[in-house]
């Protein structure tokens, strides 16, 4: 009786990659299951105003693609339309380059984890796990052969994820970590072809989410199975991503490493958003808007203008707020002009709200923004 | 449990005093049309019209006379199987209908919603003659088909209530469920409704006490004590001659004990079905 459902199950007696993949671009090692996913041209609209326009976003085979924004960026909206639970008014949505966008999302083989984990409220801890293969096995008629497969992985998927022991859990009964690893647990255990996560760390404390985050690149690693994941936390973004997506307004602003993201803003915006302190924008002449990261910058005696030659940009004016840091105090002068911000090791006498004090700013630390805010050469 | 006492402000305790006379005044006027019947079914004949509120030498009489004239263990299986029946039918339907509306988004639903739950306001005086047609129509005059299909056919409350929590049913969960590969039958079935139980107990109990308590259809559909409720029974006792009182009441305290020993047993569950389900 379980013998026709044998060609199935080879799938599921996989075990799970012990070693950690050492490269964090593991776009090279994707596992066999791992798809690439492209949003192609897609317009996504609730009302007569769109949500998302004619957006363009390609998630690499075996990338943790990061999408970050403001709330209602249409972040999630990418998530979804991905996910198969919306439908997009235009467009295309491609899964390992396959024309995706009318299959439902039962059948796009996709796991998501939720914002508030979404878990089953009458399951326990072990039955929400085994839901998806449950469903599955069922679909399939499967035997008792797969099930009996089935069992394991979720106990090995279990274990992975340190639940062992609160299996017979309802979520009610789990602190938010534990739900939160229960979650992912559920998303692992299916190996999908693509996993989502909407801000999945957002109700987490601080000090859990700084372990959370680890704990999913080290997963990602580990399952090597590409991960779209959503956030508004610039700073989960920047650790976490190998490919970082800016958005803003139904818009991409900018793709690209983390590092190319960080050190060339490709738009205001995105300098404005990524990094943290933020970077400083002043206007210039011509429209044009300049900016800086406040750490190139450096403070000088405003009366003493000899160097100006040498520096690419100078502002003077009176400090008006000075935040504490840490080893670091970020140092905020107005002026005229509009405002201005340089971090300072907290070596020494500091300055203090009122002084007059300047910034100076080296020529090969500026970056320069045209009057549309996209950035010049 | 503590062993601290909590403290009490005087103004509050006084209060708290007038709240409960309040309420042992309301749970007395509830209680007592019920603790006359009872003292009624055990007073005498001879007694029934004589001032003074407890019976002198109190009686079975009335209980002996009331399973002389009644097949009242019939009766009560015929009513629990038909309120049962009803309930449950119009349970499943209400889950269904209200699952269609919020779950689908298709053409007609703003009607079909308004089509359901406008059911509601139709006043059941106005469909007796049309239903009664119908039923006589299709031969089901004194049968257990006649009884209930029609009283099925109106599940406007629970399609009402039911959509409400099916509304407030965090979607994710739907959302969820859906990309693990659950069909919508599944859905509804294996995530929303175990999820839903208080409401729909509080449901099933409602229309289960109401169709134990119908007495104008029933009254219509049935000829003699083979198929009807309980409630019809005990008409016999009621005659132009006049009403035996005490063989009535006798009849209606064993009518109503089945109800009263259910609720007894499961009372815990019944108000957390009303209290969770959202439903006072």
């Amino acid at each position: 009786m379980s013998t026709n459902a044998a060609p199935r199950d080879d799938r599921r007696h996989r075990p799970l990659n012990p070693a950690a993949e050492d490269s964090r671009h593991a776009a090279q090692g994707a596992s066999e299951r791992s798809r690439s996913a492209d949003l192609d041209q897609v317009t996504l609209a609730y009302g007569p105003d769109p949500v998302l326009e004619d957006l363009d976003l390609h998630v690499p085979n075996g990338a943790l693609m990061v999408l970050v924004g403001p709330s209602g960026c249409g972040k999630t909206s990418c998530l979804r339309l991905l996910a198969g639970l919306e439908e997009p008014r235009s467009g295309r949505i491609l899964l390992g380059g396959h024309d995706v966008t009318r299959v439902p999302a039962r059948d796009r083989h996709i796991a998501m984890v939720f914002q508030n984990y979404a878990l089953y409220p009458h399951m326990d801890v072990r039955r929400n796990v085994a839901f998806g293969l449950d469903l599955q096995a069922r679909h399939d008629r499967a035997g008792t052969a797969r099930r009996d497969a089935d069992r394991q992985r979720v106990t090995e998927v279990l274990e992975l994820l340190e639940l062992q022991g609160l299996e017979d859990r309802r979520p009610g009964q789990l602190s938010g970590g534990q739900q939160q690893r229960v979650a992912l647990a559920r998303a692992i255990v299916r190996e999908p072809h693509l996993f989502l996560m909407d801000e999945p760390l957002s109700n987490l404390d601080a000090q859990l989410r700084v372990r959370m985050r680890q704990e999913i690149v080290r997963l990602h690693q580990q399952l090597r199975t590409t991960l779209v994941y959503v956030t508004h936390d610039q700073v989960e973004a920047l650790s976490m991503a190998t490919r970082l997506a800016v958005m803003d307004q139904g818009r991409v602003e900018q793709v690209g490493t983390p590092q190319e993201v960080h050190d060339t803003p490709d738009t205001t915006f995105v300098a404005a958003f990524i990094g943290s302190p933020a970077m400083s924008l002043v206007a210039a002449d011509q429209g044009r808007t300049v900016g800086w990261r406040p750490s190139r910058a450096r403070l000088a005696d405003p009366d003493d203008d000899r160097h100006t030659a040498a520096v690419g940009l100078r502002r003077a004016g009176h400090v008006e707020a000075v935040e504490l840091l840490g080893e670091e105090e970020l140092v905020t002068i107005a002026g005229p002009w509009g405002r201005a911000t340089a971090l300072r090791h907290r070596t020494g006498q500091g300055p203090v709200t009122g002084d007059r004090l300047a910034i100076e700013v080296a020529p090969e630390d500026l970056h320069t923004f045209n009057r549309h805010g996209r950035r010049t050469p | 449990m503590s062993v601290l006492r909590t403290f009490v402000p005087p103004a509050a305790r006084v209060r708290g005093v007038g709240v409960h006379i309040g309420l042992l005044l309301v749970v007395g006027l509830t209680l007592l049309p019920l603790a006359w019947a009872l003292l009624t079914s055990v007073t005498p004949r001879t007694e029934l019209f004589t001032p003074g509120l407890l019976p002198r030498q109190p009686t079975l009489e009335h209980y002996r006379a009331a399973l002389d004239a009644l097949p009242i263990g019939q009766l009560l299986v015929n009513t629990t199987l038909i309120a049962g029946s009803v309930a449950s039918i119009q349970v499943l339907l209400a889950t269904l209908g209200a699952y269609a509306v919020t779950r689908f988004d298709f053409r007609g639903r703003g009607l079909a919603f308004a089509l359901m739950t406008g059911s509601i306001l139709i006043p059941q005086q106005t469909l007796v003659v049309p239903s009664y047609l119908l039923v006589a129509e299709l031969g089901w005059v004194n049968t257990y088909l006649g009884l209930i299909v029609p009283q099925v056919a109106t599940a406007g409350v629970g399609v009402f209530l039911l959509c409400q929590h099916m509304a407030q049913f965090p979607r994710e969960l739907v959302d969820a469920a859906e990309m693990e590969g659950a069909t919508d039958w599944e859905i509804l079935w294996r995530v929303i409704v175990p999820n839903l139980w208080p409401a729909i107990l509080a449901l099933e109990i409602i229309l289960f006490v109401q169709t134990w308590n119908e007495y104008l259809w029933p009254l219509l559909i049935t000829r003699g004590q083979d198929v009807t409720t309980i409630q019809i029974g005990l008409r016999i006792f009621r005659s132009e001659q006049g009403s035996q009182w005490g063989p009535l009441m006798a009849a209606s305290a064993m009518a109503s004990a089945p109800l009263l020993l259910a609720y007894a047993v499961a009372q815990r569950r019944i108000v957390d079905a009303f209290i969770r389900g959202g439903l006072r």
